[in-house]
């Protein structure tokens, strides 16, 4: 049994139909367990941001977060001894910030919402351009819960305020509507200007 | 900022959901207008959003919706939830509805339609996956070729039905999991108002402000099943089984049945009840992994039956959270508090009462002693407006006991909630 890497324990779950979650199992018979403790959570991958640098992280919080490395990972594409996950468009301080706020929710996803809820809004308190990286960051590892916080916060800001503040925050200098149309979109919606 | 992708500000304007903010936002550059144009899947007028609403008669209303849903393509989500409109004219609501049918996953809409409208006809049916009715009529349901094949969750409010398209609807909808209906208007062909519903899917099923003769759902998967507010002579749940969560507020029920096999239960919520103790103990004392138990506002049919905390802690040695409220009379503390066994796994205890006497604080001392490893004890206290001097004196006496009482239970955490 100890001669098992971690890579075949990984198969043989899943070939079992086994996702370990969160670092739990489905069943817990006690060869599975004995299997979990083996494999233990702490394999890391390799993700590599625009800048080239090199960040190691726990799979499992990964895995958990992120719908695209998890694919990756479930179709063999990632080799773990050799390889690195590329990530072109994700520079060094966004993914560091990524990679911070999946590790946190899956280790303290047990906490009560109300500290839960007080980390992620510490964590959202970036510039625009920061905020900017992160939703394109989190939309492209597809990270659902992270694109939910941050479209939730984007929605906070922009709730009823006027266009010409909605602009300001989006750094929208260009408009591209003539005097015309836009007298045109006041006319059409008179009641909601 | 300005570098989002067309689909991510759709996805913003999608979370903005209300009409008015999506308008708006849509309105500040070309690319916000051709996402709103092209990409949003989420819209929803709702008086609780803006008020301003009312302030509009309800043809100008009428247009303003009509106009910024034919904007859109592709709307998955469309909520037209407006408190303050009698009706809509069936025209207009037909137009909405055949606009989005192609894409269309959740609708909810709760405003009286004139002339009636066959919503269920009307909305896309091959993808509708949460649909939320209010004030409108159901007839003439066809379950051969009117199927809902993605249909997880319904919800009826004031909704006028047939008990037999009630039936027939649920059966057309092979994926259901969640049922609410709240207030329905059933008509019935003979004297005898009977509901019959079966679904192997269902997992949770809550009705409100019913009244019926009989009321028989067979459902081999249901998880949790609420009743609120009804009347009913007969309750049957035919199931395997599987109830996990079992609440009934403030109703009156003469024969309630929910199964033989009830070892899944871990929450049971009784309130505004009166409890046949011995049936109501058959009824539950297998549930050996019961969580919570919560006896709210009850009385009991017998005057000197007692929930007793020893039949408690045995049938229940995984309880957690225990609530009881109910008349404390002198049989109840001392029948009540026979025995020895604790209640191990209890962290949470709620007690409250309605009209408070002497007898309260030795029940909560009683209880405090078979609780070892209690976190957190709750009182729950109704106060009257007029107090008596008697009732003020209970009152501060039981102040002073409680305070004596957590001096010896230091590691339990007193919360009080007065009404």
């Amino acid at each position: 049994m100890t001669q098992l890497d971690r890579l075949s324990v990984y198969h043989w779950l899943n070939a079992w139909c086994i996702k370990p979650v969160g670092g739990a199992l489905v069943r817990q018979e006690p060869e599975y367990i004995l299997l979990a403790l083996m494999g233990s959570p702490l394999k890391k991958i390799m993700l590599c941001s625009s800048e080239k640098e090199i960040f190691s992280v726990e799979e499992q919080v990964m895995v958990q977060h992120s719908v695209i490395i998890n694919n990756m990972i479930e179709d063999g594409s990632y080799n773990h001894e050799e390889s690195k996950i590329p990530l072109d468009c994700v520079d060094s301080k966004t993914l560091k910030k990524v990679i911070d706020y999946c590790t946190h929710h899956t280790h303290h996803h047990n906490d009560n919402q109300e500290d839960l809820e007080a980390w992620d809004a510490q964590f959202l308190n970036v510039d625009s351009n920061g905020l900017y990286d992160l939703l394109m960051a989190a939309n492209y590892l597809e990270i659902r819960n992270l694109l939910d916080l941050i479209y939730g916060t984007i929605k906070n800001m922009i709730k009823g305020k006027k266009i010409d503040e909605i602009r300001r925050i989006f750094n929208i200098k260009d408009h591209g509507f003539t005097p015309e149309e836009e007298e045109q979109n006041r006319k059409e919606y008179p009641h909601f200007y | 900022m300005d570098q989002l992708p067309v689909e991510v500000i759709g996805n913003i304007l999608s979370h903005l959901r209300a009409a008015r903010d999506v308008v708006i936002a849509s309105a500040t550059c070309k690319k916000w207008r051709q996402a709103c144009c092209k990409h949003l899947h989420t819209l929803s007028f709702s008086s609780n959003d803006w008020p301003l609403y009312r302030d509009l008669t309800t043809s100008r209303l009428e247009i303003l919706i009509t106009q910024t849903i034919f904007q859109t393509s592709g709307l998955q989500a469309l909520s037209i939830l407006m408190e303050d409109v009698d009706e809509f004219s069936a025209s207009t609501v037909i137009a909405w509805l055949m606009y989005t049918r192609e894409t269309l996953r959740h609708l909810y809409y709760n405003v009286k339609t004139t002339p009636n409208v066959n919503i269920l006809e009307l909305c896309g049916r091959h993808k509708l996956e949460i649909l939320d009715l209010a004030h409108n009529s159901i007839s003439g349901v066809e379950p051969n070729y009117q199927r809902f094949p993605c249909l997880k969750s319904l919800s009826l409010s004031y909704v006028s039905i047939s008990a037999l398209d009630l039936n027939l609807l649920v059966s057309a909808c092979p994926k259901i999991e969640a049922l609410e209906l709240v207030n329905p208007e059933i008509a019935m062909s003979d004297a005898q108002v009977t509901v019959e519903l079966s679904s192997s899917t269902l997992k949770s099923v809550y009705v409100e402000a019913i009244s019926l003769d009989k009321f028989i759902l067979e459902a081999d998967g249901i998880e949790c099943l609420h009743l609120k507010d009804c009347a009913l002579e007969v309750f049957e749940l035919i199931g395997k089984g599987t109830l996990k969560h079992f609440k009934i507020d403030d109703v009156s029920v003469i024969h309630l049945d929910i199964g033989e096999t009830v070892e899944n239960l871990e929450i049971v919520d009784i309130s505004n009840f009166t409890i046949i103790w011995p049936k109501f103990y058959q009824m539950i004392s297998k549930s050996s992994n019961l969580k919570r138990l919560r006896l709210w506002d009850v009385m009991f049919d017998d005057e000197d039956e007692v929930v007793d905390v020893e039949t408690i802690a045995t049938c229940f040695p995984q309880l957690s959270h225990l609530s009881l409220s109910y008349d404390v009379r002198d049989g109840a503390l001392h029948y009540g508090l026979q025995g020895s066994s604790c209640l191990e796994n209890v962290v949470v205890l709620e007690l409250g009462w309605t009209v408070i006497n002497s007898l309260f604080s030795h029940w909560v001392e009683g209880l405090l002693k078979r609780c070892p490893n209690l976190k957190k004890l709750i009182i729950h206290g109704v106060v009257s407006e007029a107090k008596s001097e008697e009732e003020c004196l209970i009152l501060a006496n039981f102040t002073t006991s409680m305070i004596e009482l957590m001096r010896r239970y230091t590691h339990v955490d007193p919360h009080f909630k007065y009404e």
